[in-house]
């Protein structure tokens, strides 16, 4: 925060001191500026003729004025402009040679895609296949109720 | 402090409004895949090229609305859709496109879906897939008798409905034709 110099400060006694200063400044370059500051004080304030002084008064005014009616302008512009400049034109009306085209792309997309997948399918069913064990029948009766049959046989008929 | 002009600071902020507006293009779009440069490599034109942006998929999801929802709906997850088909080319330059673009998605964060080959034919099939939707497919296919397929996908979509658009099917293109039918003074 910025916080108000201190009076009785080195620095506000040594502007102080420039001010009632009597005696002209060491330094080259601010004993120039006080001769000028001298001269300028030693001119007569002759006022100005009234109608002059209105239209000086007036011009000042209106600088002041120009930028924050350029702003106001600016904002009312972009209040105008931006929402135009966003808003995207109709599109026209698809032709026909447009439809058949999108029809083709969307027809050679579909075949593709089962095409590959096709492909795919080709490529994996060999390794989906159930191995045969090639397991012997073990020839143990361990229910005698039951008779042996062929288990091949028994799966055809499910 | 120094005064700035207001109408530099105008200037400045349509310029600042205006960059996004002209700069949005479809090659920004996290699921577009730039298969342009493929046609410099095979130096031969494709024999199908069909290319697809945001506004004229837009319209046609809107033209068929009334015949067909579902076909409306497809398209209205659409921001793209390109297309090219080469027959009669040389199989090594596609194939090394196909490579150099596979690894290229495998940089970028896509998924591979689908890589197979055998000795003739390599097809490779990769999705994009973003918060809430697939942003992109993105299909190749070569095949030693000179045949080449690429196919870009860019929207977002659910993949309920990329299947349906990958397979060719659970939508039905009839609107499309009649569409055709009505459309006259367009070619």
């Amino acid at each position: 925060m910025n916080k108000l110099p201190d009076h009785d400060s080195p620095e506000i006694r040594a502007e102080d001191g420039l001010k009632r200063r009597t005696g002209r400044p060491r330094d080259a370059e601010l004993a120039a500026d006080a001769g000028l500051m001298d001269e300028l004080a030693a001119l007569s304030g002759e006022r100005l003729p009234e109608p002059v002084r209105k239209r000086v008064l007036r011009m000042v005014r209106m600088r002041r004025r120009a930028p924050w009616m350029a702003a106001a302008a600016a904002v009312l512009g972009v209040a105008l402009i931006v929402p135009l400049a966003l808003r995207t034109p109709a599109p026209p009306e698809p032709s026909r040679a447009e439809t058949l085209e999108l029809k083709q792309a969307l027809e050679i997309l579909g075949r593709t895609g089962r095409d590959a997948a096709r492909f795919a399918g080709s490529q994996l069913s060999p390794h989906l296949a159930s191995p045969e064990w090639g397991l012997e029948r073990v020839p143990l009766k361990i229910f005698p109720q039951y008779p042996i049959t062929d288990r091949n046989e028994d799966h055809e008929k499910s | 402090m120094r005064k700035v002009n207001p109408l530099y600071v105008f200037a400045v902020l349509l310029a600042l409004i205006a960059a996004p507006v002209t700069a949005q293009s479809l090659k920004d779009d996290p699921g577009f895949v730039d298969f342009e440069p493929l046609v410099a490599q095979l130096d031969k034109a494709p024999e199908v090229s069909l290319n697809f942006g945001p506004a004229l998929l837009q319209v046609f999801a809107a033209t068929v609305r009334e015949s067909d929802s579902g076909l409306a709906e497809l398209l209205s997850g659409l921001r793209g859709l390109r297309v090219m088909v080469f027959e009669g080319v040389d199989t090594t330059p596609a194939r090394s496109f196909q490579v150099a673009t596979r690894e290229q998605l495998d940089r970028t964060g896509w998924e591979s879906a689908l890589s197979v080959r055998d000795a003739s034919t390599h097809v490779d099939m990769y999705l994009k897939a973003g918060a809430e939707a697939i942003e992109g497919l993105a299909l190749m296919v070569t095949e030693d008798d000179g045949t080449a397929v690429f196919i870009n996908v860019v929207g977002a979509l659910n993949p309920a409905a990329l299947g349906k658009l990958v397979s060719g099917t659970g939508f039905d293109l009839g609107a499309l034709a009649e569409l055709a039918t009505q459309l006259n003074g367009g070619d």
